[in-house]
């Protein structure tokens, strides 16, 4: 799981307090050796998953004391998913935004080490291309107040997209199983849906302008079971499209939904395996505490 | 960690520990059952042969008491890891206890047809296939309690010698059978109690294999004990 790349350890930040390292000459070696991408297909020539995300020695700070992240070292398999765990502040959520570079929304904040998706370092590209291949859904569902077709469309509006917009609409809303639901109502206000249909359309909105990667932070935590139900059959169906990255406070979910868990405690990587085996036999003795309940 | 942070899961905590009494509870049962079947056996004391039978329904009662403590924790507490590996080793090893009953049950009922032929049980491995089973039953309770993987690999060990002394005793009862055939129903007794035993020790087997599950989360089952032991 190690990174084998040899460039230095990149570094970006977003509140001018940049790390001694030369970002520029960074990005430079990083396009060149495009490393995770090397690493992705040794993988497929073993048989296993692809590699989507490519997490080498990640550390973030808040301000100049908060340790957020330290030193997190993973791959996020393509068409998995991929549930990260742990008590709260353990820095799950602040992983997950490192994804799309959403912590540089947040300022006075510095990031060190790289983050590559589909082998391109995101701290070196552009961070609207970056987040346009990434989509987010988060703890609450925040629909536009628009109709529910002019929720799906906006963004992929937004991108220049000129084809067929009716079937795009149905095909996102269709994936997000949302499409039976709403179909004859689509010229309705987005506001007049439910908490669980509103989180599934903004996955619709999320997948209209065609990112491969979904992030959810907590995406059923304002949701009652059977819309979480729903919500999770959903996961389940986008899953052999996207790769889908979920930051869950439930346990179970994590159990139903993942193939693979990681466990975080501190801002620490403590366990990462696949979902069974986390869940059934842990190796380490501080997961086996957390999966139980025994802390957290 | 701080015992606050215990704190979350005093409840299951709480269902587990009454879970373990439970289990205790019957294993100390089913061992009087078996002890009291033999002494009733060996004895001829019909009366107390049937007195084992009658209190196989406590035997049942417990089980069924274990088993839908089972399936409230499982429902109401999810559990995972090395507390679930407890909760399928319990409704496992609560079945392997209920069948002991069984054993237990039919041995003591063998007593009566027995009664009469004291010296014929004398002469077989019976009582000993009986002291060495009893002997695993109790060793996997004590694995089970003190958590001892090496002790229940003891107790799996010993279930070869009632294995052995079972097919000596087949061989000696179906010969005996050949040359007394006024005999044959009391042997045919003798023959089924052997078996009994036989399958005592199996299920007290089974018992510390799970108990090697719960404690090393290895499945051990199905493996010769020197293959289980290189898995460890």
């Amino acid at each position: 799981m190690a990174s084998a790349d040899s460039s230095n350890v990149g570094s970006s930040t977003q509140a001018n307090t940049a790390p001694s390292t030369n970002s520029t000459a960074d990005a430079q070696q990083a396009d060149a050796t495009p490393t995770a991408a090397g690493r992705a297909g040794d993988a497929a020539s073993e048989g296993e998953a692809e590699t989507k995300i490519a997490v080498s020695n990640l550390n973030f700070w808040y301000g100049d004391d908060t340790h957020a992240l330290q030193d997190i070292t993973m791959d996020v398999k393509a068409n998995r998913v991929t549930a990260l765990i742990g008590p709260s502040g353990c820095g799950k959520s602040t992983l997950i935004r490192c994804f799309n570079r959403m912590n540089e929304l947040i300022p006075n904040t510095t990031l060190e080490g790289r983050v590559h998706v589909n082998g391109q370092n995101i701290y070196q590209a552009d961070p609207v291309a970056v987040r346009r291949h990434i989509g987010m859904v988060f703890q609450k569902p925040n629909p536009f107040p628009k109709t529910i077709y002019k929720n799906v469309i906006w963004g992929a509006r937004i991108n220049g997209y000129t084809g067929d917009e009716d079937a795009l609409v149905e095909r996102c809303l269709r994936q997000a199983a949302l499409w039976d639901e709403v179909k004859d109502s689509l010229h309705g206000s987005a506001y007049n849906l439910s908490g669980g249909q509103q989180q599934r359309l903004c996955i619709a909105r999320a997948l209209a302008v065609e990112p491969d990667i979904l992030l959810m932070d907590e995406p059923t935590s304002a949701l009652d079971p059977v819309a979480t139900g729903k919500f999770e059959d959903t996961i389940s169906e986008l899953r052999s499209e996207y790769t889908i990255v979920v930051v869950t406070h439930s346990m179970q979910q994590a159990s139903r939904v993942s193939d693979e868990t990681v466990f975080l405690y501190m801002g620490r990587l403590i366990e990462m395996g696949a979902t069974e085996q986390v869940f059934t036999r842990p190796q380490k003795e501080r997961t086996e505490a957390y999966v139980t309940g025994r802390f957290g | 960690m701080s015992s606050s942070a215990n704190e979350p899961r005093s409840q299951l905590d709480g269902e587990l520990h009454t879970l373990r009494r439970h289990l205790v509870s019957m294993a100390t049962l089913v061992d009087e059952q078996l002890a009291h079947a033999m002494n009733a056996l060996i004895q001829g004391d019909v009366e107390a042969g049937e007195a084992v039978a009658a209190r196989d329904s406590e035997v049942d009662a417990l089980e069924l008491t274990i088993d839908r403590h089972c399936e409230r924790i499982l429902a109401l507490h999810t559990p995972v890891a090395a507390d679930l590996r407890m909760l399928i080793m319990a409704v496992k090893i609560n079945t392997d206890f209920e069948r002991i009953g069984d054993h237990c049950r039919n041995l003591a009922r063998y007593t009566a047809p027995l009664a009469d032929f004291p010296d014929m049980l004398a002469a077989t491995t019976v009582p000993r296939m009986a002291d060495i089973a009893r002997d695993m039953l109790r060793g996997a309770e004590e694995a089970f309690i003190n958590r001892d993987r090496v002790k229940a690999r003891t107790v799996i060990a010993r279930d070869q010698q009632v294995n052995r002394l079972h097919a000596e005793n087949l061989s000696a009862l179906i010969a005996q059978m050949q040359q007394t055939p006024e005999a044959t129903e009391a042997l045919s007794y003798l023959i089924t109690a052997s078996k009994a035993i036989e399958r005592i020790s199996d299920h007290a087997k089974n018992i510390a294999q799970g108990v090697v599950f719960l404690v090393e989360g290895n499945d051990i089952r199905h493996q010769r004990l020197s293959d289980a032991d290189r898995s460890s």
